[in-house]
């Protein structure tokens, strides 16, 4: 389970991890939609290169961030492979009824590897680099507009921020359940589909009581930490925008610029 | 005369309405400022919830609940979630926060508190506890006696009249324990605390000044050290008075009656 990244924050004082999370979120966000205007070799290139540079310059291993696309290979598979057989165009290597193979399809399914790719890549660099609790911070402060629309924004950050907190926790009470299975005799991931859902039910219940208590000791906890849903709260964090975060919005502007230009011109 | 911090009449609770089987009854008392007070009892016997009750998580169906002669209602409640803090057993399902000092800090931003006045409140409590410099630290990576350290930073920085430990330092090895006893030993010394503290150890009792043993949801005893263990031979005893108790058995010439540490220690030096 330790494979699994998702949620945990990476400590580092890299240039990332100086900037404001309300920056990244909206880099992030920003390159992403990009993502789905990239047209042609060039600005695939140098959207993955740009990917790739961000990441080195967080300090941490690209082996951390493979392994944070590897649960979702098959997902990513399944969307290249659909995207393959169902675009027409250019030459035509095979065809049989409705799948085709033509140049275009691959070219296009390459295009769609790449770019679930690099969704995921920015995506964990946000994650690695940002404290979870930033990163609510982050999410609270662009959504606030929103509270005028009876939006309850302070409960959706509170529950996000605890909802990530346990991400990683129920990740190793996973893992600890599982070894205490193991040493009992339970073989998991073996037999066919049925077998492995039956096997998963020793694992499954004492997990699901677990999160019940935690949820239950948790809710007596924020109550007699005086937290009360839709009350006025002070906060202890203050965000603090600088010149790099508004130089990175500089390169936001900078990317679309050179997106729409190759887009129209090239 | 002594200043009432918390008190209690008349107090019944049951968790299922339905029913007349009551997890409290008749429970009547009165806690003074500065106590050290220990909780005792069976599993079941009724310990937690009526911790839970103090705490204002649970209302009681019979009965009042009174904070420094102010009621407990819900106009009050905000009242009591400021002056009475709580730390349960488990330290991994208590942190809210996702470095040492938000955690903290969390309490005080509910209450309103201003930033400047957070800083300083944080601060003074991490320092208290000896956590200021793992401020930055994610908790759930500290060891069980830091995490439990933390949590009574928490308590401390709300500045409360009562703490309550709901068996806090069961899951800790002997030398955590002794550590956290002696950190809320020396905060006692500091602030005027009322500590209540519901645990099944017999070395943590003898820090206490006062003892309450729960017998099937009611109030069975209530006294000194001394006075409760005396009059209840069944109760498994600190260990000095257990070694008072061996010694005695062994024809030794010792007074009969409760010795406390202190006390034995005297009694075999001179």
């Amino acid at each position: 389970m330790n494979r699994l990244i998702i949620g945990r924050y990476f400590p580092g004082s890299s240039l990332i991890h100086q900037l404001d999370p309300r920056f990244k979120l909206i880099f992030v966000l920003y390159f992403i939609g990009l993502l789905f205007f990239l047209d042609g070799m060039i600005l695939q290139g140098v959207f993955f290169t740009l990917t790739l540079v961000i990441m080195l310059s967080t300090g941490v291993s690209l082996k951390t961030y493979v392994r944070g696309v590897r649960p979702l290979i098959w997902l990513i598979l399944f969307a290249t492979v659909l995207r393959i057989i169902t675009t027409r165009g250019g030459e035509i290597y095979y065809e049989a009824g409705f799948f085709t193979l033509s140049e275009f399809g691959l070219l296009s399914g390459a295009y769609t590897f790449l770019r679930f790719v690099e969704m995921i890549f920015i995506s964990t660099v946000l994650t690695l680099t940002t404290k979870p609790i930033d990163l609510t911070d982050a999410i609270y402060f662009l959504l606030k507009p929103l509270r005028y629309l009876y939006v309850p924004v302070e409960e959706l950050s509170l529950m996000l921020s605890i909802a990530l907190r346990f991400i990683p926790n129920l990740l190793d009470e996973t893992e600890k359940v599982m070894n205490a299975q193991k040493a009992r005799g339970m073989v998991f991931g073996e037999g066919n589909l049925l077998e492995q859902m039956k096997a998963l039910t020793p694992l499954v219940l004492p997990l699901f009581a677990h999160s019940l208590k935690r949820a239950e000791d948790m809710a007596d906890v924020l109550e007699v930490k005086g937290y009360k849903s839709g009350a006025k709260r002070t906060h202890y964090r203050a965000l603090t925008w600088q010149v790099k975060d508004t130089l990175g919005v500089g390169l936001l502007v900078v990317l679309t610029v050179v997106v729409m230009t190759i887009n129209v011109f090239g | 005369m002594r200043k009432t911090v918390l008190n209690v009449t008349n107090g019944y609770y049951r968790y299922d309405k339905r029913y007349d089987h009551y997890q409290l009854e008749n429970i009547n008392l009165a806690l003074y400022e500065g106590e050290w007070i220990s909780l005792i009892g069976d599993n079941g016997s009724g310990k937690s919830t009526l911790a839970k009750v103090l705490s204002g998580l649970y209302h009681l169906d019979r009965g009042e609940v009174f904070l420094n002669g102010v009621l407990l209602s819900e106009d009050t409640l905000p009242l009591f979630r400021k002056s009475v803090g709580v730390v349960f057993q488990n330290p991994d399902h208590q942190f809210i926060g996702t470095s040492v000092e938000d955690d903290v800090a969390f309490s005080l931003e509910n209450q309103q508190i201003s930033r400047p006045n957070m800083k300083r409140r944080v601060e003074n409590a991490l320092k208290d506890v000896g956590m200021w410099e793992l401020r930055t630290e994610d908790p759930t990576s500290l060891s069980g006696g830091q995490k439990q350290r933390v949590q009574i930073a928490g308590l401390l920085a709300m500045q409360p009249d009562v703490m309550i430990f709901d068996e806090a330092f069961v899951m800790l090895d002997p030398y955590s324990r002794r550590d956290l006893l002696d950190l809320l030993r020396d905060l006692k010394e500091t602030y005027p605390l009322t500590i209540i503290s519901i645990t099944h150890d017999p070395e943590e009792v003898e820090h206490s000044n006062r003892v309450m043993v729960m017998e099937e949801a009611k109030l069975k005893d209530d006294g000194t050290v001394a006075d409760v263990y005396e009059r209840n031979p069944r109760l498994l005893p600190p260990p000095s008075e257990a070694l008072h108790r061996l010694l005695i058995e062994r024809n030794h010439p010792l007074k009969e009656g409760f010795m406390s540490q202190a006390d034995l220690v005297k009694y075999l030096c001179t």
